[in-house]
């Protein structure tokens, strides 16, 4: 599903904002590469689309942008899901480019909750839309102490709240926005991604840009940067396993939805990357109900 | 007389833009700046990073070293509207006309422990990247080592650079620029020389 321009609309600057936003913008994805992790406050805009549907992600997208830029834009893996169609028409109306839903072809993938299956490449840019950009923000409120607390590198409250989930499940429960530490200093917020995607973030060749809307917040991972998950020694980092393959593409590696086929309890799971599944029924994979697809 | 800026600032601004953040996010490696100024009164490099990072909420230092100084200043507030400030403290980008010529970089303003992005990025200009001093770099961005080589870098600046990695997240962004080419050396990054320090020039 290619997308050539020729729905660009005319009366917007290229990619909707204007040039000292974008201006404003890129010197805060600037100062956020240099300092992997942490999160650099910058002034978010009011965008024609209401906080908590990428608005961040979409102010990175379209200050990073150039005409020759092909966009990917997924939510929860899928290209055709609301958040993921409106974000791309948007950037096909106001700037024109093209857009695909092929991750090899894309050279920016905006995603909301998933880093896709395909390995990035170093020519491609991953940008996350990101709620809460604060790891500890539901340990301490405050965003003075917060603060304080990543400038003292003074991590001891998160390894509790793990140890918590230890102590009354015996094993770490969190199995989304596991936080992770990146280039041995912040801790940080991966957004809302399934604990299954964190060690895709480790050493990617791809720089990834993680922008937060409404809490005015921008932080980078540069490529080839050491990203490790918390855990304990006791208490190793694992991703989730899955006791079955896609029921569509047959994948074993892949990260799964459940998806319900009836009101008797009839359910298959079947790949959250969309792209993904389908590359590989185009070349040949099937998995137990695959016609049905 | 005040010369033009970009013919097309949206798209050129984008370009010079995407070429320092991928020199930032892979250090040691040379972007192509292309700036596409018609002779600007300060270096095209510098004045096409200028005109496509700052504006009226980035104050510049200016080297006095640059040449034909109130011809740049005019210049740069016509066409960012930056304020010029003389306090390296206070300055959101320097521009240093000789590297070599680099004073130690604590001197700029380094960030806070609770805002370290509060920092001076450093624009100087270089002789070279194709001679010189050889250098290896690792660090986040940096797959392994990387090997490179610059021409015109003070004499101790291995020392200079580690006292400003040391301050680590505070710090110096430098940008390295020698009329084609941008390289960057972001605070986060380890450089280590390669072979025995050779003053400059």
């Amino acid at each position: 599903m290619n997308t050539v321009s020729g729905l660009k609309a005319t009366g917007y600057n290229f990619a909707y904002l204007d040039e000292q936003t974008k201006r404003m913008i890129r010197r805060a994805i600037l100062k956020a590469i240099a300092i992997p992790g942490y999160q650099v406050p910058f002034a978010s805009r009011e965008m024609p689309m209401p906080y908590g549907w990428g608005t961040g992600g979409v102010q990175v997208t379209a200050s990073i942008l150039g005409k020759a830029d092909v966009l990917k834009v997924i939510d929860q893996g899928s290209d055709d899901t609301t958040n993921a169609v409106s974000i791309r028409k948007f950037f096909e109306k106001t700037a024109g480019v093209r857009t695909t839903t092929h991750t090899g072809e894309a050279t920016i993938v905006q995603t909301r909750h998933r880093i896709p299956e395909r390995p990035l490449r170093a020519d491609q840019i991953l940008v996350y839309q990101v709620p809460i950009p604060e790891p500890l923000r539901y340990l301490e409120p405050r965003e003075t102490e917060t603060r304080k607390m990543h400038g003292l590198r003074d991590y001891g409250l998160m390894h509790v709240k793990l140890y918590e989930d230890i102590a009354r499940h015996g094993h770490i429960a969190t199995t989304y926005a596991y936080p992770v530490e990146v280039a041995g200093r912040y801790v940080m917020d991966p957004s809302p991604i399934p604990k299954f995607d964190n060690p895709k973030m480790d050493m990617s060749p791809a720089l990834q840009l993680f922008g937060a809307g409404r809490e005015k917040r921008i932080y980078a991972v540069p490529p080839y940067t050491h990203v490790r998950s918390l855990d304990f020694e006791d208490h190793p980092f694992e991703v989730q396993r899955f006791s079955r393959p896609c029921a569509l593409c047959g994948a074993e590696d892949a990260y799964l939805d459940e998806i319900l086929l009836d009101d008797r309890g009839q359910r298959m799971f079947a790949c959250s990357d969309t792209d993904y599944c389908e590359e590989r029924r185009a070349s040949g994979h099937t998995g137990l109900q695959g016609d049905a697809a | 007389m005040l010369t033009a800026g970009f013919t097309d600032p949206v798209e050129q601004a984008q370009g010079i833009f995407h070429a320092v953040m991928t020199a930032l996010s892979q250090p040691g490696t040379l972007r192509k700046l292309g700036s596409g100024l018609q002779s600007p009164p300060l270096r095209a490099d510098m004045a096409s990073i200028a005109l496509s990072l700052c504006d009226h909420e980035t104050p510049i230092w200016l080297d006095p070293a640059l040449p034909a100084t109130d011809a740049v200043s005019k210049y740069l507030a016509f066409h960012t509207g930056s304020p010029l400030t003389a306090d390296k403290k206070t300055a959101t980008f320097a521009f240093v006309a000789e590297a070599c010529s680099l004073s130690s970089l604590d001197e700029f303003a380094l960030g806070s422990d609770t805002y370290p992005d509060r920092s001076t990025t450093i624009i100087a200009a270089v002789t070279g990247f194709d001679r010189g001093k050889s250098w290896r770099a690792s660090g986040p961005g940096i797959d392994g080592t990387i090997a490179f080589l610059v021409d015109g870098l003070p004499v101790n600046f291995a020392a200079r650079w580690a006292g400003n990695h040391s301050l680590f997240p505070r710090g110096v962004d430098l940008l390295l620029v020698d009329g084609t080419d941008v390289l960057a050396l972001p605070r986060s990054v380890v450089l280590t020389p390669a072979e025995e320090q050779a003053p400059c020039m």
